[in-house]
């Protein structure tokens, strides 16, 4: 199966795929000229995978964050069958970020989706939170399931991979 | 870091103008950062190019990767041969590169070794 993880410029979709795959990641990584926070950006994509059985695997795919990179999106998302979107809870405006991700894959998506929000220093108070994501959703009518993540840690991201299975199986 | 001065963009731009007067068939030359902004354009009115020299530096970037892959260290320059037409994308050094483009299919090699000439130019002009 082949994921996809998307999100803006500093939401972890680079670090996520690192954390989990079992093998060395490909990347297509720049020095960013106007997110000088950051030290790379990937400007093509990147690729890993999770190997669940001999035979059985999870592609994943990065694209880059920014909109100017949209042809990419499109290339990728491509035979997707599932799509993870990461949202930086620390940006000024969140759900403006999750809308543009929301538009631009809506026709990719099929309802197969997660949102995971990472940057979130305080897990306990931000489940109160994620209750705004999900009305957001609604609005798109996309019913998925929200989680908090650190895509520093291979089980935070591994949850996220586990509810879009588990939610695209229960659809077939 | 590539520095934004006017200074360092009206030197690029300058090689650009040469390069594109010294060979007519190179209808337009960019120069493109690595994360796929327009630094210096041949000409302006060209709508598509922002669009065109972003996608640029995303191909040289996955060059990059298939050839490290492969163990063959970096790309030199990357060719893509079209119906209509040659694009050509080197790297100028590790923040900047340049794109040509011609619709004569016949000039590989002078589309080629033009472009590589002007990278290296401007590689010591910015040093």
């Amino acid at each position: 199966m082949k994921f996809v993880f998307t999100g803006c410029v500093g939401s972890g979709k680079t670090e996520a795929i690192k954390t989990v795959s079992d093998i060395p990641v490909i990347s297509t990584e720049a020095i960013p000229t106007d997110y000088l926070s950051k030290k790379t950006t990937t400007v093509a994509l990147d690729y890993g995978e999770l190997h669940l059985s001999k035979n059985n695997k999870l592609e994943l795919y990065g694209t880059p964050g920014q909109r100017r990179f949209s042809y990419m999106w499109e290339i990728l998302s491509k035979g997707a069958s599932g799509f993870i979107i990461l949202v930086n809870h620390q940006r000024e405006n969140p759900l403006d970020d999750l809308d543009m991700y929301l538009e631009n894959f809506s026709k990719y998506i099929n309802n197969n989706l997660v949102v995971g929000i990472t940057h979130t220093e305080d897990v306990i108070r931000i489940t109160k939170e994620l209750t705004m994501y999900s009305e957001h959703l609604k609005k798109y009518n996309f019913s998925a399931a929200v989680l908090p993540v650190d895509a520093r840690r291979a089980c935070n991201v591994i949850t996220l991979l586990q509810a879009l299975t588990l939610s695209i199986e229960e659809k077939l | 870091m590539i520095s934004n001065n006017k200074t360092f963009t009206k030197i690029i731009e300058k090689q650009l103008l040469n390069l594109v007067s010294n060979f007519p068939f190179i209808e337009e030359a960019v120069i493109v950062s690595s994360d796929g902004y327009v630094v210096a354009n041949s000409k302006t009115n060209n709508k598509c190019i922002e669009k065109v020299s972003t996608m640029g530096s995303s191909m040289i970037s996955l060059a990059d990767t298939m050839t490290a892959e492969l163990k063959m260290g970096r790309c030199v320059n990357l060719i893509t041969e079209n119906e209509s037409g040659l694009v050509v994308i080197i790297h100028i050094n590790s923040d900047l590169k340049i794109i040509t483009v011609t619709r004569k299919v016949s000039q590989l090699g002078m589309l080629l070794t033009s472009t590589k000439k002007y990278a290296a130019k401007i590689r010591e002009s910015i040093n």
